[in-house]
């Protein structure tokens, strides 16, 4: 009993000369550890509107209850389907081809040699991740504009095909928004991966050269087995934003147009044209609750099954 | 200790976020007991005539009533403008004083609805044009109803024939002051006056033409000028000759822009809708419509700009609708499309004062103020005399010397967004019967049935958000010519019909019927 008063008292003093020792740390992290609260958590009070029929008059507390009328709403209609849809394909899409591409990027940038080289490649790289969404929405129309768009007048057009009209027809645009996510985020990503493969232990290279290893096998042999605990955490955390997305992606690009809906429509557009028309605040919630509320399961569920099979990959 | 610490951060932000909660909740109790407390102030002013009958000697004690004032830009001199309003205010011992809010146009929707929920900082006085409908701000609970102030300021209602008051009604009760108009329009073919006379036909500005002629008069434009289009938006009502209740997205329509018809009918099941898509499709292969239209900005802009030859205009006379385009760059010519008619859609603002409201009574003083007060609405309107402006030998207002629209400091472009710009005087025009025609021209149209009709959508909600949806899916590549029409006007109307249309009929022919028989 003594000794066990005394060890927690150990471990107070300890705690405490650690506070002590790390309190300009822990003061560094203050502003963002507050934002996260007023940002990310004091919101949060608002989610029960989404069980509720908002009244600008009554304010949140006081607007009635309507159970889950505004969550019927939404499954009633068709689009329901199509918005759950469209995110978690799309979102898979750019976390499959986005990983296999920012790692195959990264793996390149380390074998150039040239510094010059290396920097000016990672510069131009990263320049997509850095224009804003609606610049990148008249891009895509300076390419895909029915009557000027370089695509029709400077491709199809000489070639013998007849152009397309691309913003009547929904049909492609499943292509034209995962081209448009990988061009932009690649770069960044990249980097980030980048950053992790010079941090490796260069011994392990020398060692597998002395043995005559490929560049090639070095690669697979070294790089990707020590990238992969890397690869899982940003997988983990990509598949949190599951049910998130670009509103700008789905927005600016397709430039709003209703034919292309169907590709187009996210929980997130969805969310804004309802918002945006009808002044809903309920129904959009109700879109907003569900999206939170399945984004945290699925990161709960994929840390889980990374615990399970490696435990030192999971993050927390 | 690392599970301790990670316990007292999780509670710490539990904590926050209850507290968080409840400060939204005193915040939203205090919204609530603020409303109320309008609410119970209207209720009172119902019973007591709702005069604002106390009024202080001193101006500073005085009731402050926020009121919207539209900005296509910043507005610089908006302190300047409001202290010459209060300065006219404290002179006529008003017992009000302003505070002029500006909101853009181009973030109305995210503005006001974030305005019309602060209870700390509260919007009191705000017109819905631009922003929502009657029926949409009053299915909110945004505004409050004005039937208690009836009484006190029954002149100011009396100013309104009593159609027009019925527009700005629900279930017979009043809930906005409409902005005085013509409450009429007809609509023109408007073209650049020197391809007129390239074509021949300058002559005959002003005459009356079919439709067949005005496509003709396009494919001739386009023929001559193939880098020009001859037309912006075909999203014209009037043109298409439909009575919408309001609802811009013609979910049940009245034809014939309403005069002598009372049956509700789906528009986009009719053979009229029909024939105007394939006139749409003819257009767009002629070339008549500007590039990728559903990817540009279909404004008249596009007119001033030189790209497009012509455009649909539309006022209640030749003069008018001359002095209205009298600021562009090119001099017009305009051909007569339609009839001169009132649809439910023809009062297109109609000022409230807001659920947020601290004091409605002082609200409603102010509004009064605005629609009969002729130095008031002048202020609002055209700014500070001698500073904004100058009134020349004819009593027209003139910018001063070298300030033009782009460059004013004051918004003097939205008369008709103020409850009553005839007690205004016309800007930069040589129309001096601007105003007076206009409050002239009710005398001389024809009126839809449902002018005064507004459609309560409460009970078909979902049908109509659902119906919303298919419309913007489909409606725009119809207008514009850029699809096949058979197949996805087909397509199109089995949407709507499963989206919940015919209910959404059904509904509004119910109402309609009621309500004519009440008449």
């Amino acid at each position: 009993m003594e000794n066990k008063k005394l060890l927690k008292e150990k471990q107070r003093k300890q705690t405490r000369k650690k506070i002590k020792k790390y309190a300009p740390l822990y003061l560094c992290a203050l502003p963002g550890f507050i934002y996260l609260i007023i940002n990310n958590y004091l919101p949060m009070g608002g989610l029960i509107l989404a069980f509720k029929k908002y009244s600008f008059a009554k304010g949140i507390l006081n607007s009635p209850w309507n159970g889950i009328q505004n969550f019927t709403y939404l499954f009633g209609s068709k689009w329901a389907g199509i918005m759950f849809r469209n995110t978690i394909l799309y979102n898979l899409a750019f976390l499959f081809f986005g990983t296999i591409l920012a790692v195959f990027v990264a793996i390149l940038l380390n074998e150039v040699r040239s510094m010059r080289a290396k920097k000016t490649y990672q510069t131009l790289i990263l320049l997509p991740h850095l224009v804003s969404t609606v610049l990148i929405g008249y891009l895509v129309y300076a390419f895909l504009s029915s009557t000027n768009g370089f695509v029709n007048k400077s491709m199809l057009e000489p070639l013998g095909f007849a152009g397309i009209e691309w913003y009547t027809e929904a049909k492609y645009w499943p292509f034209i928004i995962v081209i448009v996510q990988l061009w932009r985020s690649f770069g960044f990503q990249s980097i980030v991966y980048f950053a992790t493969i010079i941090g490796f232990d260069k011994t392990y290279y020398e060692a597998a050269v002395v043995d005559g290893a490929t560049t090639w096998q070095q690669i697979t042999k070294i790089t990707l087995p020590l990238l992969k605990p890397t690869v899982i955490i940003l997988t983990i955390m990509a598949l949190g934003r599951m049910f998130a997305s670009d509103f700008g992606l789905f927005y600016q690009v397709p430039q709003n147009s209703g034919l292309l809906y169907e590709a187009t429509t996210t929980i997130d557009t969805f969310v804004y044209r309802t918002l945006m028309q009808d002044h809903d605040v309920g129904r959009s919630l109700a879109a907003g609750f569900l999206q939170s509320i399945l984004g945290f399961c699925v990161v709960m569920i994929t840390n889980a099954m990374v615990r399970k099979v490696e435990p030192d990959s999971a993050l927390f | 200790m690392k599970k301790k610490a990670i316990a007292w951060v999780l509670t710490a932000v539990i904590a926050l976020s209850c507290c968080g909660c409840g400060s939204t909740g005193d915040n939203a109790g205090a919204a609530s007991d603020g409303t109320q407390a309008a609410a119970t102030e209207a209720g009172g002013a119902a019973e007591n005539g709702g005069a604002l009958t106390e009024v202080s000697s001193d101006p500073s004690e005085w009731p402050v009533v926020s009121i919207q004032v539209p900005a296509l830009t910043d507005l610089p001199d908006e302190p300047i403008v409001e202290d010459a309003l209060n300065e006219y205010l404290v002179s006529i011992n008003a017992g009000v004083k302003a505070n002029l809010v500006q909101s853009s146009f181009g973030d109305l929707a995210n503005q006001l609805t974030l305005m019309l929920s602060d209870n700390q900082n509260p919007l009191d006085l705000f017109c819905w044009r631009f922003y929502s409908t009657l029926d949409g701000c009053v299915k909110n609970e945004q505004c409050i109803p004005l039937d208690g102030y009836m009484e006190e300021y029954s002149d100011m209602w009396a100013i309104f024939p009593e159609n027009v008051l019925k527009t700005q009604q629900i279930g017979g009760v009043q809930y906005a002051v409409p902005s005085v108009d013509s409450y009429g329009t007809y609509e023109v073919y408007n073209l650049q006056k020197d391809i007129a006379e390239e074509l021949g036909i300058a002559d005959r500005d002003g005459e009356r033409i079919t439709k067949e002629e005005m496509t003709q008069i396009m494919k001739n434009v386009v023929e001559k000028h193939p880098e020009m289009a001859a037309m912006i938006n075909t999203n014209d009502e009037p043109f298409i000759g439909i009575d919408t209740f309001g609802n811009s997205n013609w979910l049940g329509v009245l034809l014939n822009r309403g005069v002598g018809t009372t049956e509700v009918v789906n528009l986009y099941e009719t053979q009229e809708w029909r024939d105007y898509c394939y006139m749409m499709k003819d257009w767009a292969d002629a070339g008549i419509f500007i590039d990728d239209p559903l990817n540009n900005e279909l404004t008249i802009s596009q007119y001033n700009n030189g790209i497009a030859a012509g455009c649909f205009l539309g006022g209640y006379s030749a003069d008018y609708i001359k002095a209205l385009i009298a600021y562009s760059p090119y001099e017009s010519v305009q051909f007569q499309l339609t009839d001169l008619v009132g649809t439910s859609s023809s009062v297109l603002g109609g000022w409230m004062i807001s659920t947020v409201c601290k004091n409605p009574d002082a609200a409603m003083k102010m509004l009064y103020l605005m629609t009969m007060d002729e130095n008031v609405a002048r202020i609002m309107i055209l700014g500070v005399e001698g500073v904004h402006y100058t009134v020349d030998e004819k009593g027209i207002a003139r910018r001063p010397e070298g300030v033009t629209q782009a460059t004013s400091t004051w918004n003097q472009d939205c008369p008709w967004f103020y409850p009553n710009q005839c007690l205004s005087i016309p800007l930069e025009t040589e129309m001096t019967t601007y105003y007076t025609d206009m409050l002239d021209a009710p005398n001389h149209a024809q009126f839809s049935e449902a002018m005064g009709f507004v459609f309560d959508s409460t009970p078909v909600y979902d049908q109509m958000a659902a119906c919303t949806t298919v419309v913007a899916q489909y409606r725009d590549a119809l207008l514009y010519g850029l699809v096949d029409v058979d197949s996805y006007l087909e397509k199109f109307n089995e949407e709507l019909k499963a989206a919940g249309i015919d209910d959404i009929i059904a509904a509004e022919q119910e109402q309609f019927d009621a309500w004519r028989a009440a008449q």
